[in-house]
């Protein structure tokens, strides 16, 4: 979380008055994130920018219940991870291949061939590792350590106890070095 | 202190990495991994995936997702009516004349298939004859004009269809009839002036008698006889209030129903102004005791007979009265007139027919 809290509070004081600029501004800061959780979770680009948006327009929908207790970013990403694990709870969820070309397409700058191969593989490996966690240890680790949320946050956006965080994200770490015996030493 | 086995020390991995351990813990934890090497491996191991995690290419939202998210987002009611209003004039221009010609055609529909509408759209009757002009405007003091005070019906059933009476006229009028009222009359006035001494000339009486035919001419074209008829019938208070300022008028309306329709129908044919034209005019010169008594009783006579006084016109040394009297009744007036004094009449009037316009100069 990059943002301040009195970056927080202005901005959100401004939303509070339907500043349009600031609506738009906090698109812009967090919409990469919030893709990303997306992204991760649901493992289809088009299905992240469906929640995506949906998160940013509920936000902006429920932005008088907003306190301010907690942190803009934490409030949306509480928003866009529900929105995800009812979307994978939900039995009319299409069952789509993931698209995992935003991940295997990166470009390794200054690298061989080799080397970028290695690379687009790594990246293929941690994402299906992620993708083949279950949904409440995945959510865990996606916000712990791909978009660094603090072990409180994590527990105030997903509503979990701070014990439960601290072990879901033990297990799901644990399951990912099974999966990536081939990259560890 | 009991044993700390290596399950407990690899469940401290994930806080170690985060950095959440306590003094103790991070203690216990160092100590263990310095004297077991499978531990310590599996430490690396662990210590490595997380590194992969935290390494792993962010993914980023696509192009142009701001500004989706930014249309998506409901508008205030108002900013939402402002955009409908502020539609592209090609998209709006066609929407409107759409809307336009179907507001048209279900109107158009609507009408036809309502005979109430149908009904309420055919010109309407005028108002009862209690509201004509005479009864309105106040009398007018002597030497103007007079005209608002002629009859407002036809003349008696018994005469021929006096189609140059002046019809009823309807209070939607009388704008119209104070427009036109000064030229006409002001013309008669003036001539009677310029001669207050002599019969007018026969030029003259022309041109006292196109005025009056002007004036009729303009009661002619009111529309609906069937409606004035049956608003001059039934003779009420409004036409009690009538009689002061317009007895010839009431008289006139007493018997105005019975011909009425033939002044319709001649009306529309214009025959009103041929017969009008047709009629002749008298000179007369009445020598009384008494000029303003003597005018009373004119103005009683005429209107008993059905006539009315058109102008008058006081020089002084005369009263220059100008009537109009339904033909058959011109005998009795004449007759009238002479019990009121040396009556000496230039102009013979032989037809009966319609109106006898009567130049009467009252003289000491």
């Amino acid at each position: 979380m990059r943002e301040g809290l009195a970056d927080d509070a202005a901005l959100l004081a401004r939303l509070r008055t339907g500043d349009t600029q600031a609506f738009e501004e906090l698109v812009t800061t967090y919409q990469h994130r919030i893709f990303g959780v997306a992204f991760r979770m649901l493992g289809s680009g088009a299905e992240a920018e469906e929640i995506a948006q949906e998160t940013f327009l509920r936000a902006h929908r429920a932005l008088g219940e907003f306190r301010g207790e907690a942190r803009l970013g934490t409030w949306l990403y509480a928003i866009a991870s529900r929105l995800c694990l009812n979307r994978l709870a939900a039995a009319s969820r299409r069952h789509e291949a993931p698209d995992e070309t935003a991940l295997h397409q990166q470009p390794a700058e200054g690298a061989d061939a080799a080397a970028v191969l290695e690379q687009r593989e790594l990246q293929a490996a941690l994402h299906d590792a992620v993708a083949a966690l279950p949904e409440e240890r995945r959510i865990v680790v996606v916000l712990r350590d791909l978009e660094g949320l603090a072990y409180e946050e994590i527990a105030e956006a997903l509503g979990l106890p701070l014990n439960t965080v601290r072990s879901r994200l033990h297990r799901a770490r644990l399951d990912l070095k099974a999966k990536l015996e081939r990259w560890l030493p | 202190m009991a044993a700390v086995t290596c399950q407990d020390i690899r469940e401290l991995f994930s806080a170690r990495v985060d950095d959440a351990l306590s003094a103790d813990e991070r203690a216990r934890l160092d100590a263990h991994l310095a004297t077991c090497a499978e531990c310590g491996r599996e430490w690396l191991r662990f210590e490595r995936t997380v590194g992969l995690l935290r390494a792993t290419e962010p993914a980023r939202a696509p192009a142009g997702f701001v500004d989706r998210v930014m249309a998506a987002r409901p508008r205030p009611w108002y900013r939402r009516l402002a955009r409908g209003m502020l539609v592209p004039w090609p998209v709006k221009v066609p929407l409107e004349a759409a809307a336009i010609v179907l507001v048209a055609g279900l109107a158009v529909m609507v009408f036809q298939r309502s005979p109430e509408l149908q009904q309420a759209a055919r010109p309407s009757a005028p108002p009862p004859a209690v509201t004509t002009p005479s009864l309105d405007a106040p009398a007018p003091p002597p030497g103007e004009t007079l005209l608002s005070h002629r009859p407002t019906s036809l003349p008696p059933a018994t005469a021929p269809p006096a189609v140059s009476a002046p019809a009823p006229a309807s209070s939607s009028e009388p704008g119209r009839r104070r427009e036109s009222a000064p030229s006409s009359e002001g013309a008669l006035l003036e001539e009677t002036k310029q001669r207050p001494t002599e019969p007018a000339p026969a030029d003259s009486r022309k041109e006292s008698a196109a005025a009056y035919d002007r004036t009729t001419s303009m009661e002619a074209l009111r529309p609906s006889p069937e409606s004035r008829t049956k608003s001059a019938a039934p003779p009420g208070a409004a036409a009690k209030k009538d009689v002061e300022p317009d007895r010839g008028g009431a008289a006139a309306r007493q018997s105005g129903p019975a011909s009425a329709p033939a002044l319709g129908a001649l009306q529309k044919s214009g025959e009103v102004q041929r017969l009008t034209a047709a009629t002749g005019d008298v000179q007369a010169r009445l020598v009384v005791a008494d000029r303003v008594a003597a005018e009373r009783t004119v103005r009683d006579l005429v209107a008993r007979a059905g006539g009315q006084l058109v102008s008058r016109a006081d020089d002084g040394a005369a009263t220059v009265l100008a009537l109009a009297v339904p033909g058959d009744r011109w005998d009795d007036v004449k007759r009238d007139l002479e019990n009121l004094g040396a009556l000496r009449l230039e102009g013979r009037r032989d037809d009966r027919t319609g109106l006898v316009r009567i130049t009467l100069r009252l003289e000491r």
